[in-house]
């Protein structure tokens, strides 16, 4: 696996989907830049089972929905959403692409938004799977902020006494919710130890560094333990202006200069 | 007169259905009965402990939908609905049948305060997109709705009674199911509608009083969402009719009755009986909790004389 490869495509696809937020002025910004190269990883490192006209595919549940539009660059690379979807979108009525992914979408699962649900129904889809010759695994990127629904340990605790472990979980930990710092707000911490509580072997990463990705990446596939990754991500990352700021969390109204500088900034 | 448990007869046709299709899933959320003991114990695999955890036992209901599983989800009824009402909505957008079974409804859980009341149920069902709403009266009706909804794709929201009840003398026709009621009693003088609980009270006191048997028409409207169109022919025979239930004044069988008369600009008018709007902490039974709402024997009796004569 060439990893600078892999590097670099996911820099052409970031710009790509920030041309198309610029276009239809709308997005969640902050959110896709923290999780972006966690999912850069998972579609171009081939962790996820994703190709056109297969019943074999794996799962991908996007639980924190409103970075959810994420996927679609990978979807219409491996030719499960049309390409004129992505030029379409929101040029008119037809267009099925949306920045919460619902489940009419091609390759979209789960129809999600509303937060806290991503475990439970992958639990479902994985009991569901105990039962069939196919195993496929089901992959689950949860925000952080997705810890403070109860629904969350609900589903993490059964889990684990299933010992579900074709459920992948992934923590996108940017330590950013919509009115401060989680520190701040409500703590989360320590989650590594809570999960562990929980029975979890739990690794925590750099979510931005491509060579502790995808290693990490490969021990959660493989893994026949009930295993979680924490990734430590930035919101708004790889843009000055959105980067920690939790106003990035929203599409904001850009001036011509902002617009320059978000796209110069992405293309380095 | 024989009495049995409206769950337990539900349960036995899933148990029989899911013996010959290992696609059907029983989830419970810490809520039992004898005839889910059989279940547990001869069919393993498809039975799911979820815990004491409403909310996540419907997002794995909707985990196992969306691999065309058929889920029948079961816990206490003021809890499997209203503790996880979002995660119902999320399973109506994303348009999956699922089968939730609702016991307890009403004053059922009178024993336990107003924690455990289910008054207010039926209006949460009914704001779930696509929901179709049963309410089931005896076991006899137990069986035959569990019998035609288990091999349908729907969201189905089942609502059943604690107690033992009687068993309504009935015979179920094949057009019951396509109208969602049954017409119990045909007479034309009065017309009175009912579910669950106070549908079988209706009919014991109705049937105790020979006038009100050759005078009454009583309806069972054991699904009340969607209303079929052929009631509306029996609701316009009657000048009056009059509506029973368990829930609050605030939503209740009449309001959907109401909305149905004026959106099929029928001419009848209806009468609602239902729960006031109060915290009742009671602790004195089903009956006594019924009487301060004006739905005890007595009173419901003396409703029907001042409407009947």
């Amino acid at each position: 696996m060439n990893i600078n490869k892999i590097k670099q495509n996911s820099k052409k696809i970031k710009l790509e989907i920030f041309k198309k937020f610029i276009e239809i002025k709308e997005g969640h910004p902050g959110s896709i830049l923290s999780v972006f190269d966690i999912v850069s990883c998972l579609y171009l490192g081939k962790f996820i089972n994703s190709k056109k006209n297969t019943k074999n595919n794996d799962y991908f549940i996007m639980s924190k929905g409103h970075a959810g539009s994420v996927q679609y660059p990978y979807l219409i690379k491996n030719n499960i959403i049309k390409k004129s979807e992505w030029q379409n979108w929101k040029k008119n009525k037809k267009s099925i692409l949306k920045i919460f992914p619902n489940n009419k979408i091609p390759g979209v699962d789960v129809t999600s938004g509303s937060l806290g649900h991503g475990l439970g129904i992958a639990s479902g889809l994985a009991i569901s799977n105990q039962n069939e010759t196919t195993k496929k695994k089901i992959w689950v990127i949860i925000g952080e902020g997705e810890l403070y629904e109860g629904s969350t340990w609900e589903a993490l605790l059964f889990i684990k006494h299933h010992n579900l472990y074709n459920i992948k979980i992934i923590i996108d930990r940017n330590e950013l919710i919509i009115l401060g710092k989680t520190e701040n707000c409500l703590k989360l911490n320590p989650i590594k130890k809570k999960l562990e509580g929980f029975g979890f072997k739990v690794e925590q990463i750099d979510g931005h560094n491509y060579y502790k990705i995808i290693p990490s990446l490969k021990k959660l596939k493989d893994s026949k333990e009930t295993r979680v990754l924490i990734c430590n991500t930035i919101k708004g990352n790889s843009v000055s202006f959105m980067e920690n700021k939790r106003d990035s969390h929203y599409w904001q109204e850009l001036t011509k200069m902002k617009k320059k500088q978000l796209l110069k900034e992405l293309k380095i | 007169m024989s009495y049995s448990f409206q769950r337990d007869s539900f349960i036995n046709e899933i148990y029989k259905e899911a013996q010959k299709n290992k696609n059907i899933y029983f989830l419970s959320a810490d809520f039992g009965a004898p005839s889910l003991d059989i279940f547990r114990k001869k069919l393993p695999k498809q039975f799911i402990h979820t815990g004491i955890s409403e909310q996540n036992t419907i997002d794995i209901a909707i985990g196992l939908s969306l691999k065309n599983k058929i889920v029948v989800n079961y816990a206490m009824a003021p809890f499997i609905l209203s503790r996880a009402w979002e995660q119902h909505k999320i399973s109506s957008v994303m348009k999956l049948p699922m089968i939730n079974l609702i016991p307890g409804i009403g004053y059922g859980y009178a024993n336990a305060g107003p924690t455990h009341y289910s008054n207010e149920d039926l209006g949460l069902a009914n704001l779930i997109v696509n929901s179709n709403i049963y309410t089931i009266s005896d076991s006899k009706s137990a069986s035959f709705v569990a019998k035609n909804i288990i091999k349908k794709k729907s969201l189905y929201f089942i609502r059943l009674d604690r107690e033992k009840n009687h068993n309504i003398d009935y015979t179920f026709k094949n057009r019951d199911m396509k109208n969602g009621y049954r017409v119990i009693f045909n007479g034309k003088k009065l017309c009175i509608i009912s579910h669950g609980f106070l549908l079988n009270k209706l009919w014991r006191i109705i049937n105790n009083n020979k006038y009100f048997r050759e005078n009454i028409t009583l309806i069972d409207l054991f699904r009340c969402k969607p209303i079929s169109k052929s009631l509306s022919i029996l609701l316009e025979e009657h000048f009056h009719t009059i509506v029973f239930d368990e829930q609050y004044e605030m939503f209740n069988l009449s309001t959907l009755l109401l909305s149905y008369v004026n959106k099929n600009n029928l001419n009848t008018r209806i009468v609602g009986n239902a729960l006031n709007e109060i915290i009742d902490f009671g602790n004195d039974g089903r009956e006594a909790l019924l009487e301060r709402n004006n739905l005890s024997d007595k009173k419901i009796i003396a409703k029907i004389e001042k409407f009947i004569w």
